[in-house]
Order: structure tokens, then C-alpha cells, then sequence
């Protein structure tokens, strides 16, 4: 899922700081589901908006409310009254859902709440780890299972580096590292031996380095 | 008034096994949960709403409720009946009004025992006049005339009593079917009549020597043990015959009336004795001695008649294969040397052939016939209730069938058919999974404080002492509040499963086939998977959670009306904080600026409560918790509530607030019982803060 963390309370309030009245608007998938965006943060960020603004001598309406899925345009029609009502929008989605919200209703600005951080899971209660780049050509077979292109703090497709000690990344001791956790796998499965194969570098064009991607389905568009 | 048909699609109810127990359906589950939290009036109200004789229940009901409790799985039922008790003696009933008359049509009640002022209750609810006619000269049935003052005092059941009468039930005493006035007398006057006759003969049995004269039965006795202040003469050495409730009475009663020696013989071996476990208890403490499983053979007399002993025989089974009564004997033979021996073995109806001459037929054995599914006899619009159709039974089942009869009664008055097994419709919640079970934290049921034995048998006053307030409260603590905790709102859940990993019992869980379901059924409502839920997707099925928390505007509207700047403080309701000076620190002792809002445990209060308290202007939020891991039911109520406390803490700071303006603390009761220095270090800290003067601890 797409995880995210709630931005900085200062740079929000600073955001809606010309308005008066605001609509937070969470959603209830990836943002909640990591606690960065759903309605129980939405409810917060507003109680803390209003705070912020009482002690400022600047009363501020806001309401809250969330969707079932920001980047969905259909599950967008069910906030269309608090938006209008709206001065501005604080998405608590990711950066998505944040523009979805833009496009289908283009006449209100509606801002970020949250930074959107990568693709990742839950590795216990609270703690998030990212494990997909969405490089758009994955090599997971190759690696036993564990991606080298997220996992690696340089993305090597011929690892470890030197950086690598002690199974930790030399970029901090916080981080595993991707390489020596592939090398360790291997030698459970016995295929050790695939690492005597030097991996061409990697074609990027797959990934956003070849621009924003677009996938069509034929089979399924109207 | 709505007419109701009872047909097959009539509403079928859910209940908790407590009251689904119940056979008057008693919200057990609600009132425990008000003395919990130390509304002993709220207590009152949902113990009075469905129980005619609530007083009488709170000291001597045979508590069904307790035998289905869910918690008797973990360790021990809940002592629901005494919270009852407890209830009922603290808190303010409330008033009786008198019932507004809105049908044309009378009904006569016969008999103003447990079933007949149910029966009457529920009619004058309904809007109907009813005339009780009792023959003894109090109302009560066989709870006056019999159970004795040493289990239940009689004042309890004049109060129940005397609040029928208050809604307007006319309560004729002295007057007897059969002798006074017959049943076409009756119909005369009243559209309907409801016989509630009881069963009040006691049976003896015909085995040699019965005839003697010092062979008594159980309800003359105790009746003339409650009201003749009858005692034995010195040298009365006592044989009860007889393993049910009644003989228990007997026993205890005879000690009490002067009786040398009492021993008791039955039928049945200890464990199958039908008398409640608590019963046998107390009369063994109080000296009575007991031949379990030796049935009567014959009464032995003397050349003048006088008994000297009653031979017994050992018995090998009371019931046959077909569980039917058929007591077999074995050779073992023994002699119990008394003088007077007194038959508790169980109990009829009065003779009832004048019932005949009004068209009202009997059964071969003197029984009434009688309609189960109408509940009348074969006489249209005379209809049965209580023991006398049922057989022996408990008082709030005498009072079930008086309130289904009252249903009987209008449906024929708006001549309408009537189904008894339809009017009352329910499920029960089932068992808690073993899984459950084990997750469950122990907490042992706190005896109900008897007089000792010593003292108890030399007078006829009231054996049980019953809870005090703490004792009470932290009983009523042990209620599992089966069910009425967390439901999942689907339309909204994520699936995120943060309930799943948080939840200390393993409610929520992902079945065989990869759904995920929260088990309601379950749920020991803690509350820490509503107060984590990303997507605010779980509720409490039962509202009193949101109900507390939707005090906080109230309660800082009266905060902020001054000069001081206006504190909430979150707290525990329970334990401390549920006494009767806590809350009446809330009410008359504490300062005007401080709002106080009592939660079902802190660990409940969500990070966005404590911000809505700042938004509607609060300068300082104190969570009080109790430090009584021991007592308190839950798993990790303070380590959750003091997360939330350091979240909203880093929000605070955030907006360029002091974080000490929120605090978390756990208080000793001593500390709860002395609440103001606690509050005045708290609001004098956010006194500082105000003015500039730092955060520091003082």
C-alpha cells in the first residue's frame, strides 16, 4: 500500500492561514490503513486547526469528512457539498488523491495534508518499511524475493557494496541491507551461485525516469 | 394502546445470557454497569422497569441470571443478586404515577402472590383497572406467608407491594374464591379474570406414623414460625424431610424456633440436591445436620404415640432412565432418633372443585386444564398463571407468567387470537470460546457478608449483611459486558487490521476463509480497538461510551463561566471514581473552572478528545487513571491512555503549546478519595504555563 505521514502541523496551518473555512477530507484506504489520513486523523488535524487558530485570535470553520478512496472521481460526489461550502480543501490523501481532488473539482484549491512517502507494509503495529520502487520492470524472481531496487539504499542490481556491514546499510545503522538480506535467502535456496552472473545495468525507462507512465486496457475501456 | 398479534414474524430479541436468564428479562447487564459506575438511580430504574417485586428479588431471588452468566467459564458468575441489593438500598427509586385508565374493560386478579401482582402491574401499565383478590390478609403470596424474616425482611416486599397498589392496582385482602365470592360472581363484573392461585399446600407423605402428633409441614410451620412467633418446646430434636429450598428454610427456621437438634434426610446424594448450593451452605453453618440420600421408611412412636426416631432407607437413584421420579431403595437401613419430624417434600394446589360449578374443569387429579398457548382454563376469559399451572418454580418466574398472562388477557379483551410461546420471542448470546476464556482476566466473586452463624441463628433478623459501596463496586467491575461492546461498522472499516493486532483478547480476528470479522460475541469492551481504529470503523454496541464523552462540552461550557482558566479533567468512572464522594466532589466540591468527565476507563478517551477539549477552550487536559491493575478488568488500560496522552502531548507542541498543559496519571484510591490537591498541582501547573512561568513539576 501507499504510505504517507501527516505533515508538519506548522506547514498546514500556515497553508489554510488566508482561509476561513476549511474542509478536511480524508480517505479511507492506503492513508488510513497507515494512520497518516483517515477520518480519525482528519478529525485530529481539524480539532488542532481550530486550537492553532483560537490561540491566533483567527477563528477558523472546519469540517471534516472522508471518502471511501480519494482517486476514485465517483466516491469524490459524496464530499460535493462540504467542498463547495469550502473556502480551500486539506487532502489528507496521497499526493493521488490530492490531485484527483484537483481535477474533479477544479474551481477549489485543495491542498496536501500529508507527505506521500513510498510503497510499503506494515512490519509490525506502527512501523512501516518500504519495499517497492514501482521501477515499472520487476526483478524480484532474480533476487529471491527481495527487492534490490528498494531495499538497496543505491539500488545496485550487483550487490552488496562495500557499504554493506555487518548486514546493516552504510547510509544508516537503521537500515538493513537489501544486498545481504538477498545473499542470506540465496543460500537457503541454494542459488548462491546466481551472483557469478553480472546483471546488465538497469533500463530506467520502465520507471518514471521514462516520464509519467500510462497503462491502457483495451479489453476493459468503455 | 397498540393491539399486538403474536404470529410467527413476531420480533425475536437478542439477549445477553444474564438476561435472557432472566425469566422477567431484567437488563442486568445495564444496571450492573450503572453501579459500576456509581449511578445507583439509573441502577434503580432499569432493575424496577421489568420487575414488579424488585425489592423481594434484591434479597431472595433464586437469580438465574447468575446460573447463565458468561463469567462463570472464567472464574465465578457475577453476584448479580446482590448488586441488586446493593442497587436497590443506594439508590432513589423512581416515583410511581398512577396509571391512567384507558380501556372500559375490568380484570380480576385472584391471588396477589408473585404471579398475580405481575399480572396486575402489567395490566394497569396496559391501561386496564384490575382488582387483585388475595385471602390473607396481606398481599405477597407465599413470600409473606412463608419465606422467613431471617431471608427476607418484611418491609422489602410491603415496598413492592404498595407501588403496585400506587399505580392504581385496587388490592382486596381477606377475601377467598370459593368461600367470599365465586368465579361467576367475578365474571359479573370483570371482563376477565386471571387465577393466581399458587401452590399453597404443602404435601406429606402416607408412610406409617405420619399420623403422629408431632408430624408437621413445611408451610404451617413457617407461617406459624413468621407470624405466631412459634417455638419448640426444650428437648425438640427436628427431622426435615426433604432436599429442596423449602426444607433449607425449614431447617434454618426450626433452629431459630428453639429446636434442640435439626437433622435433615433426602432423597437425593449432595451433589443432586435440589436446594440452591448457597441454601445447604448456611444450614450446615448453622448446625444442621444432613443424611443426604436416605429416603423415609416409617415414623416410629412410642406406646403413647410420641415419635422416637424415623426409620430411612439408603437410596440407589431417585429418578429412572426416563428421568421420571422413581426413587429405587437399597437394604441399608438406619434410624434417626427425633421427636418431631416436619415434611418439606413439596407442595400442591388447595382443593379446587368449587372451580367445577363455574364451568372451570379440573383434570382427574384435581389439576386445572389448561391452555398453554391461550394460557385460560376451559372456561373462556379465565385464565391461569403462575405455580398453580407451571408447578413449583421461583418467584420471578411466578412473575414471567403473570406478565404473559397480562398479554393473554388483552389480546382477549381486543378478541384477538394469543400464542404464549410467541409473545415472548428471544435468543440468547452463547458461550465465550475457550480462547476467550483464557484471555480473560481472573478476578474472584466477592462473597456477600453474612451475620456469622453464631449470631444469626439466636434471632429471626435478616442473615445477609449485602455489599458495601467499594465491595459493590468492584464486584459489579467483574461484569464482562458480554456483547455490548465492539461492533465492526463495515461500510467504513479499512481492513487495516489495527484492531486485529491490538485487541488483548483476540475478538477480531481472519476466519479460514480470509475474513476478517470482529466477534462481538466476544468483545470484553475494553475499548482500546475504538480508541486505535484509523477508520473509526468500530462501536460500541451499547452508547455509554460516547454518552460520557459527549459530556465534555457540557461540562467546560460551566468550566469557562470564570476568571480561572478553564482544565478538564478525563477520568476513570469507576472504582474511586464511581463513590459517592468523587461525585459528590464533582457536584459541590471542586473548582468552578475545572470540567470533570468520567469515562468507562481512560485508555477509551481518543487523542482527538483531548484536542476537542483545547478547541472548545480548555487551557490544560489531566487524564486520571487508576493505578488498579489488579482490579481494573481490562489489559493495558494505562499504557494506552498514557500513549494517547504523549500523542496529543507532541500535537500541542506542534502548535507552539506547552506539552505539560496535557498530563497522564494513574491515582491510588487514597489519591481519588483526596482529589483536590491533585486537581489544585494541576491547575496551578497550567496556571504557570499561562503566565509564562514554564511546565516544571511542582
Amino acid at each position: 500500500m501507499i504510505v504517507a505521514e501527516r505533515k508538519p502541523l506548522s506547514e498546514i496551518i500556515k497553508a489554510v492561514a488566508p482561509f476561513e473555512k476549511v474542509l478536511v477530507l480524508g480517505c479511507g484506504e492506503c492513508v488510513t490503513v497507515c494512520m497518516a489520513g483517515g477520518d480519525k486523523e482528519a478529525k485530529e488535524t481539524a480539532a488542532a486547526m481550530v486550537i492553532a487558530r483560537s490561540k491566533a485570535g483567527k477563528p477558523l470553520d472546519v469540517k471534516t469528512q472522508t471518502v471511501e478512496r480519494q482517486c476514485e472521481f465517483e466516491y469524490l460526489e459524496s464530499a460535493r457539498k462540504l467542498v463547495e461550502e469550502a473556502d480551500v480543501v486539506v487532502s489528507l490523501a496521497c499526493g493521488v488523491g490530492i490531485q484527483t481532488m484537483n481535477i474533479h473539482y477544479a474551481e477549489v484549491q485543495t491542498l496536501p495534508g500529508v507527505n506521500t512517502t513510498f510503497m510499503g507494509l506494515p512490519l509490525q503495529q506502527g512501523v512501516w518499511v518500504e519495499n517497492c520502487l514501482g521501477c515499472g520492470n520487476c526483478v524480484l524472481e532474480e533476487t529471491v524475493g527481495i527487492c534490490p531496487i528498494a531495499r538497496c539504499s543505491k539500488s545496485m542490481l550487483n550487490g552488496p557494496c562495500g557499504g554493506s556491514q555487518d548486514g546493516k546499510c552504510e547510509v544508516s545503522k537503521e537500515t538493513e541491507c537489501g544486498w545481504h538480506l538477498i545473499v542470506e535467502r540465496m543460500m537457503k535456496f541454494d542459488k548462491l551461485s546466481a551472483l557469478e552472473e553480472v546483471k546488465p545495468p538497469k533500463d530506467w525507462a520502465t520507471s518514471h525516469s521514462g516520464g509519467p507512465r500510462k497503462m491502457v486496457r483495451e479489453d476493459v475501456k468503455l | 394502546m397498540s393491539k399486538i398479534v403474536y404470529n410467527e414474524s413476531s420480533a425475536v430479541t437478542k439477549y445477553p445470557p444474564c438476561q435472557g436468564g432472566c425469566p422477567v428479562h431484567t437488563d442486568v447487564q445495564e444496571y450492573v454497569r450503572q453501579i459500576a459506575v456509581g449511578d445507583y438511580d439509573k441502577a434503580v430504574a432499569a432493575i424496577t422497569a421489568p420487575n414488579p417485586l424488585a425489592s423481594v428479588c434484591g434479597m431472595i431471588c433464586a437469580h438465574p441470571c447468575e446460573t447463565e452468566c458468561r463469567r462463570k467459564d472464567v472464574d465465578e458468575a457475577v453476584s448479580i443478586r446482590a448488586l441488586k441489593r446493593f442497587a436497590l438500598e443506594n439508590g432513589n427509586w423512581p416515583e410511581v404515577e398512577k396509571a391512567a385508565v384507558t380501556r372500559t374493560e375490568r380484570v380480576a386478579v385472584v391471588g396477589g402472590g408473585p404471579a398475580g401482582l405481575a399480572a396486575a402491574r402489567a395490566l394497569a401499565e396496559a391501561g386496564v383497572a384490575v382488582t387483585i383478590f388475595e385471602r390473607s390478609a396481606e398481599a405477597g403470596g407465599a413470600i409473606t406467608n412463608f419465606i422467613p424474616h431471617y431471608r427476607l425482611p418484611m418491609d422489602s416486599m410491603r415496598k413492592d407491594v404498595s407501588r403496585v397498589a400506587d399505580l392504581g392496582v385496587e388490592i382486596k385482602t381477606g377475601v377467598e374464591l370459593g368461600k367470599n365470592f365465586s368465579i361467576d360472581a367475578l365474571a359479573s363484573e370483570y371482563q376477565a379474570v386471571v387465577l393466581a392461585l399458587g401452590l399453597p399446600t404443602s404435601r406429606g407423605i402416607p408412610i406409617p406414623g405420619s399420623d403422629a402428633e408431632d408430624v408437621l409441614l413445611a408451610l404451617p410451620f413457617l407461617n406459624s414460625a413468621k407470624y405466631d412467633n412459634f417455638s419448640f418446646a426444650p428437648g425438640r430434636n427436628i427431622l426435615v424431610i426433604g432436599g429442596g429450598n423449602v426444607a433449607m428454610d425449614v431447617a434454618r427456621q426450626a433452629i431459630r424456633c428453639g429446636a434442640e437438634s435439626v437433622k435433615l434426610a433426602c432423597l437425593e446424594c449432595g451433589a443432586t440436591m435440589p436446594a440452591f448450593a448457597w441454601e445447604i451452605a448456611e444450614a450446615l453453618e448453622e448446625g444442621v445436620e444432613m443424611f443426604p440420600a436416605w429416603g423415609p421408611k416409617r415414623i416410629i412412636t412410642d406406646e403413647a404415640g410420641k415419635i422416637t426416631g424415623m426409620e430411612v432407607q439408603e437410596v440407589l437413584s431417585v429418578f429412572d432412565e426416563q428421568k421420571r421420579f422413581n426413587p429405587r431403595f437399597g437394604t441399608g437401613l438406619n434410624i434417626i432418633p427425633v421427636n418431631t419430624v416436619i415434611f418439606a417434600i413439596g407442595q400442591g394446589n388447595d382443593n379446587l372443585s368449587y372451580l367445577t360449578e363455574s364451568g372451570i374443569e379440573l383434570t382427574e387429579r384435581g389439576i386445572l386444564k389448561y391452555d398453554m398457548r391461550t394460557m385460560q382454563t376451559t372456561r373462556p376469559g379465565v385464565f391461569a398463571c403462575g405455580e398453580l399451572v407451571f408447578g413449583p418454580g421461583s418467584a420471578v418466574k411466578a412473575m414471567s407468567s403473570g406478565q404473559k398472562v397480562a398479554l393473554a388477557v388483552q389480546s382477549f379483551l381486543d378478541n384477538l387470537p394469543f400464542d404464549a410461546n410467541l409473545a415472548d420471542r428471544y435468543e440468547v448470546l452463547g458461550m465465550l470460546s475457550p480462547a476467550t476464556v483464557e484471555k480473560v482476566k481472573r478476578s474472584p466473586r466477592l462473597s456477600v457478608p453474612l451475620l456469622d452463624e453464631h449470631t444469626r441463628v439466636q434471632h429471626n433478623e435478616h442473615v445477609e449483611i449485602g455489599y458495601d459501596e467499594q465491595k459493590a463496586l468492584c464486584e459489579s467491575r467483574r461484569c464482562m459486558d458480554c456483547a455490548a461492546g465492539a461492533e465492526c461498522i463495515d461500510e467504513i472499516c479499512a481492513l487495516c487490521l489495527t484492531c486485529l493486532r491490538t485487541c488483548p483478547y483476540g475478538v477480531p480476528q481472519i476466519d479460514e476463509d480470509g475474513i476478517f470479522t470482529i466477534r462481538n460475541e466476544e468483545c470484553q469492551a475494553c475499548g482500546l480497538c475504538v480508541g486505535i481504529c484509523p477508520a473509526r470503523a468500530i462501536r460500541f454496541r451499547d452508547n455509554y461510551v460516547q454518552h460520557a464523552l459527549e459530556q465534555l462540552g457540557d461540562a467546560l461550557k460551566q468550566a469557562k463561566g470564570n476568571d480561572n482558566p478553564a482544565t478538564v479533567v478525563f477520568c476513570c468512572s469507576y472504582g474511586a471514581f464511581a463513590e459517592r464522594d468523587f461525585q459528590k466532589y464533582i457536584n459541590n466540591g471542586k473548582p468552578q473552572n475545572l470540567a470533570i468527565v468520567r469515562v468507562p476507563c481512560v485508555a477509551k478517551v481518543e487523542v482527538q478528545n483531548i484536542l476537542e477539549a483545547f478547541a472548545l477552550g480548555a487551557e490544560g487536559v489531566f487524564l486520571a487513571g487508576c493505578e488498579q491493575e489488579e482490579e481494573c478488568s481490562y489489559h493495558d488500560a494505562a499504557k494506552w491512555a498514557g500513549k494517547r496522552a504523549g500523542r496529543a502531548q507532541e500535537i500541542l507542541a506542534e502548535l507552539g503549546l506547552e506539552k505539560e498543559r496535557i498530563e497522564y496519571l494513574s491515582l491510588t484510591p487514597a489519591e481519588v478519595r483526596d482529589f483536590a490537591p491533585v486537581a489544585e498541582r494541576f491547575l496551578t501547573k497550567v496556571e504557570s504555563l499561562l503566565n509564562g512561568r514554564g511546565g516544571e513539576e511542582q
